[in-house]
């Protein structure tokens, strides 16, 4: 071997040279051998730490329809455009020719010089996705996103609320009902990689649940109505704000809800707060309500008592209360027609504080209606000891207490259902996505705010105030319209002493007299020019009820969503106890005729009888006869309009 | 037709076909390898990689048979002109070369991004081997023979190190240091070749670095290797001490960087660690068999950075585990020892000066970037022969394998 070797290296170098490759060779093996056997566990555990993740599927949000079924915020599928910065390729291509410059060149240059995962383009409506697909743009992908849409925005945003980015509601019902409507996210385990990417989703059958939908009570057409009466208002009057509400006095539901303001702000900035329920006012003289109520359940006073008005100016301690008309004698009723606050706070001081305390409270001011809409104030009453003298003179016709826009309407829908008041509400119906009823509201009493005798004789003075009163401008054609004008000044909020020719101008009245189907208010803040409620607010409400009335006349709801909802497995659902049953025995099918669909539908939900409707309003037909037993069969009932006027 | 099936059983008679098979199966396991960690790949100019790696060993094949039928004799006699022309493309890449990542290594032919430090690692081999031989024989004294070689070494690395690209030019320093051991020249001028670097480390505080430097001389004093060579060591070791903050300092932040993170890679997890980290999981969680071809989830799931080139090493680890990672090793090993024992076993000392020369090349590489990837050295970003991808790398692999597989044909001829 050696002489094969030329130059003499020596074999002592050869062998170093072998020892030496097998030295760094073993060093290799024995930390690999530490890496991979010995702290081999721990390394694995790392790597699925690193790998492993939860996917969140978010059910998508419920939706939200009006009582005739129409689509008031739904999800648009969107689709969002993504890439990796590595792979995306020419920005002049890309932007000319498959974002057609919703895109510039400039911007995807910029993505392109960052790493990873990169945004392109986000919110694109379908058919523009699907064009942009078209194009096949290597290294561009697509996820799908919901955004929440409102598609008669910004109609009814005061109590629809809205949602944030990521769809949570932040406003109206759409947070109130928050937990209905949200989706259930479904929780994938899944491996990601390291730019986190889902790489592999594990349990890919187990399914997001999606939100519940709401059925409201409002009807959009009135809600439209409404709005565009406010608006038009807004601009003749110059006012800084009208608000509206119109609901049903009999059952509490709101068909029609707004608060404008003057300028046309952003409607989510702006009308994020509710101010029909979070914004308190003096109401000044539709308070007067409460004065007349307590004075006549009281018995002191009848319609025709008389009052003496001391010529315009009356004297209390140090102070000296006005009329806007000088009047001598009035009797009771026309004080009220008249607008007397001299009459008005000489009956107040006439009943006393307790007595008309206690009727503010059955009237539900100084507490929150309950209506199913965050953010609502209670509202100002004085303490029954402090209503004395002056203060009483002064509440009587509306100063020092202070309402919501929606205490008020309420009040007045109690005159209108009989003396009883119904707690005001938003959402009727939560159903599933498949249509099945989760949770259905039924209406509710809040008390018994005045006998009906009384009522009748309220709205026989209200009837007074719009027929030959101060509210003749809220007179409509071929309807007998009653309410009360109200025009009270505004205080500033740091002095608390009143602005002058600042008004908040009010009508809040309900309509046919006889029968009250509807309940409204109107009020405008601040209008500029004429500012008595009479001549401001009445006219609106006037405009508003006259188109009310071809809404009304219509069936209330379209006969298809009440086909397709498969009516009532209620039984279990309902939330509400049991209604008294209207004598008829719980296991018997009961006579529903005469019954408006409402009560038809408690009925036999008490009974766990399953029950279809056929049109709308009362029921006038019935298959099984009363009184059959109850068996599996479906009870048909047919319903007519109950309501035709006088 | 006939002919070429001639050249075939001819070349497959001659050929150490083990060599040759072990190069080709490394080859194919990294086309595998490659497929494995980048088909899967979201960035779609990555996932036909390994069709394009399949195709650079079709290249380094033919180069193997051209390098292979060569007779030495060629090589020796133009060992000066392909260094003189890979110095003068080291220089030109300055000019021409395309910048990526901060440092200036390519020319772009093409598909093909040319690294001409590839090609200098063995003109350098050979030109070093050519005067090596030739001085060895005519040159008695050590300290004559060692500056020109030094020189010869110095040129490329410097320029290199310019590109930059420390881990390349440290391959230079490594096939030096072995070829000048295979050289006969006592160790205690190897030593006087390492002693600046020595004395950098010895500067991190002047008591040491005092005593350092005594005994350096104490050294020199007994071998007495002549004037100019103990001045320039003096001179060397002297500037080395003294310029080491400032050297430091001159060091790019990337580099710095590296150091550091080898001497505690937890200093940045999410950063210049991770990858360090990362791969030294993918190995780690390997384990003993491996979570087999095509389910190592680090790589799928690219925890791992360059997996296809640098750290490619780990997607072994991670998929065929330590059983796995032990054969690699094994037929790297093979391939070390086939070419230390060539470089023993020829006859002419041009042959044997260059089959120690690219046998420490390979040495080198195999050991810096295994041992990069388990976290034993800095990451330097050197590629791993006949595994990473990358056309220069994989045909200069070939061509290596090729000097080799031609020396040992032709180990008895003078």
């Amino acid at each position: 071997m050696a002489d094969r070797f030329s130059f003499g290296v020596s074999k002592g170098r050869v062998r170093l040279l072998f020892s030496l490759s097998l030295l760094v060779w073993g060093a290799l093996v024995l930390r690999l051998l530490q890496i991979q056997i010995f702290s081999g566990p721990r390394y694995a555990r790392l790597a699925r730490e690193q790998e492993q993740g939860v996917k969140v599927l978010a059910g998508s949000r419920g939706l939200i329809f009006d009582r005739n079924g129409e689509v008031l915020a739904q999800n648009l599928p969107t689709y969002s455009f993504f890439s990796f910065a590595e792979s995306l390729g020419a920005p002049r291509f890309l932007s000319r020719a498959v974002f057609r410059g919703r895109l510039s060149e400039r911007e995807l240059g910029e993505k392109r010089k960052r790493r990873g995962f990169v945004w392109l383009l986000r919110d694109v409506e379908k058919e523009e996705a699907e064009k942009i697909q078209k194009r096949r743009p290597r290294g561009v992908y697509v996820t799908p996103e919901d955004r929440r849409a409102y598609p008669y925005y910004p109609l009814g945003v005061d109590w629809l609320g809205f949602t944030s980015v990521d769809g949570a509601g932040q406003a109206g019902v759409e947070l109130f009902y928050e937990s209905y409507l949200r989706g259930d996210s479904a929780r994938l385990p899944l491996v990601r990689d390291a730019r986190g990417r889902t790489y592999r989703v594990e349990g890919e059958n187990s399914r997001p649940k999606s939100g519940n939908s709401l059925v409201t009570t409002i009807d959009v057409r009135m809600q439209s109505v409404l709005e565009e009466e406010l608006v038009r208002a807004l601009e003749k009057t110059k006012a800084a704000g009208a608000y509206g509400i119109f609901m049903d006095p009999k059952t509490g539901e709101l068909w029609a809800m707004a608060a404008c303001l003057a300028g046309n702000p952003d409607p989510r900035a702006s009308r994020q707060k509710n101010r029909l329920i979070a914004d308190i006012y003096e109401p000044g003289s539709t308070f007067k309500l409460v004065t007349a109520a307590a004075a006549l359940e009281s018995g002191k006073f009848s319609a025709g008592s008389p009052v003496y008005c001391e010529n315009g100016d009356y004297k209390i301690g140090r102070r000296t209360i006005h009329d806007v008309h000088r009047h001598e004698w009035l009797t009771f009723e026309d004080a009220v027609v008249k607008s007397s606050n001299i009459a008005l706070a000489k009956i107040g001081l006439a009943i006393g504080g307790p007595a008309f305390c206690a009727a503010a409270k059955k009237f539900g001011f100084g507490e929150k209606t309950g209506i199913d809409l965050p953010g609502e104030a209670p509202g100002q009453l004085p303490s029954e000891k402090s209503l004395k003298e002056i203060r009483l003179a002064t509440c009587s016709y509306g100063y020092g207490v202070a309402v919501t826009p929606l205490q008020l309407v309420c009040a007045y829908a109690a005159v209108a259902n009989d003396g009883v008041r119904m707690k005001p509400y938003l959402v009727k119906e939560v159903r599933d996505e498949k249509g099945t009823l989760v949770w259905q509201r039924l209406p509710e009493e809040a008390g018994r705010v005045v006998s009906s005798q009384t009522a009748l004789v309220l709205r026989r003075f209200f009837s007074g105030v719009v027929d030959s009163g101060t509210g003749q401008a809220a007179k409509v054609e071929g309807v007998s319209v009653g309410g009360k004008t109200g025009t009270s000044k505004k205080p500033d909020p740091q002095t608390r002493r009143y602005l002058p020719g600042r008004y908040v101008s009010s009508f809040v009245g309900f309509f046919p007299v006889a029968a009250p189907r509807v309940a409204g208010l109107v009020a405008l803040d601040e209008p500029k020019g004429a500012y008595y409620g009479g001549e401001v607010a009445a006219p609106v409400f006037r405009s508003v009820a006259e188109k009310f009335l071809t809404l009304l006349e219509e069936p209330l709801r379209p006969e298809e969503p009440e086909e397709s909802f498969p009516l009532l497995q209620v039984a279990s659902a309902a939330t509400q106890p049991p209604a008294p049953t209207g004598g008829w025995p719980l296991q018997l099918v009961p006579d529903f005729s005469g019954m408006p669909v409402r009560l038809a539908l408690r009925e036999a939900s008490v009974r766990g009888l399953s029950v279809r409707v056929k049109g709308k309003g009362v029921v006038r037909e019935q298959n099984l006869p009363p009184g059959a037993p109850i068996g599996r069969t479906e009870v048909i009932l047919s319903c007519r309009p109950p309501f035709t006027d006088e | 037709m006939r002919k070429m099936r001639t050249i075939f059983s001819e070349f497959w008679n001659e050929v150490d076909r083990r060599l040759w098979m072990i190069g080709l199966f490394l080859s194919l396991a990294s086309v595998a390898l490659i497929y494995s960690s980048t088909h899967q790949s979201p960035n779609p100019a990555e996932q036909d990689l390994y069709l394009k790696q399949l195709f650079w060993i079709l290249l380094g094949l033919v180069a193997f048979w051209v390098v292979y039928t060569l007779p030495f004799r060629f090589f020796e006699a133009f060992a000066y002109l392909f260094y003189a022309i890979t110095i003068l493309a080291l220089i030109g890449v300055f000019f021409l070369g395309s910048t990526r990542l901060g440092a200036t290594r390519w020319y772009a032919l093409g598909p093909l991004n040319l690294q001409p430090s590839e090609l200098a690692k063995i003109a350098t081999v050979f030109a070093l081997a050519r005067f090596l031989a030739y001085s060895s024989k005519y040159e008695a004294n050590h300290a004559k023979r060692l500056l020109p070689a030094l020189l010869l070494v110095s040129v490329p690395t410097l320029l290199i190190l310019r590109q930059p690209d420390l881990g390349t030019s440290l391959v230079f320093f490594a096939l030096f240091m072995a070829m000048l051991f295979w050289s006969s020249i006592p160790t205690v001028y190897l030593l006087f070749i390492v002693s600046p670097v020595l004395s950098l480390l010895a500067a991190l505080h002047w008591i040491s670095w005092g005593l350092f430097f005594v005994l350096l001389l104490v050294v020199l004093y007994l071998v007495r290797p002549g004037g100019l060579f103990t001045t320039a060591v003096t001179t060397v070791n002297l500037l080395a001490g003294m310029v080491m903050p400032l050297v430091w300092n001159r060091l790019h932040d990337y580099q710095k960087l590296r150091i550091l993170i080898f001497l505690d890679p937890n200093r940045d997890p999410r950063g210049a660690g991770y990858q360090i980290i990362q791969s030294k999981i993918a190995v780690g969680s390997g384990g003993l068999f491996g979570k087999g071809y095509m389910s190592g989830s680090q790589t799928k799931l690219a925890f791992l950075p360059e997996q296809h080139t640098d750290f490619i090493f780990s997607v072994v680890g991670e998929e065929f585990g330590f059983l796995g990672v032990l054969v690699l090793l094994l037929l790297f090993g093979y391939l070390i020892f086939r070419g230390i024992d060539y470089a023993h076993k020829a006859r002419n000392t041009f042959a044997s000066f260059t089959a120690l020369g690219i046998t420490s090349v390979f040495v080198f590489q195999v050991l810096v970037n295994i041992g990069m990837t388990i976290g034993l050295m800095p990451v330097t970003g050197l590629p791993l022969p006949l595994l990473s991808y990358g056309g220069t790398s994989m045909i200069t692999s070939w061509i290596m394998l090729g000097i080799l597989a031609g020396i040992g044909r032709r180990r008895q001829e003078y």
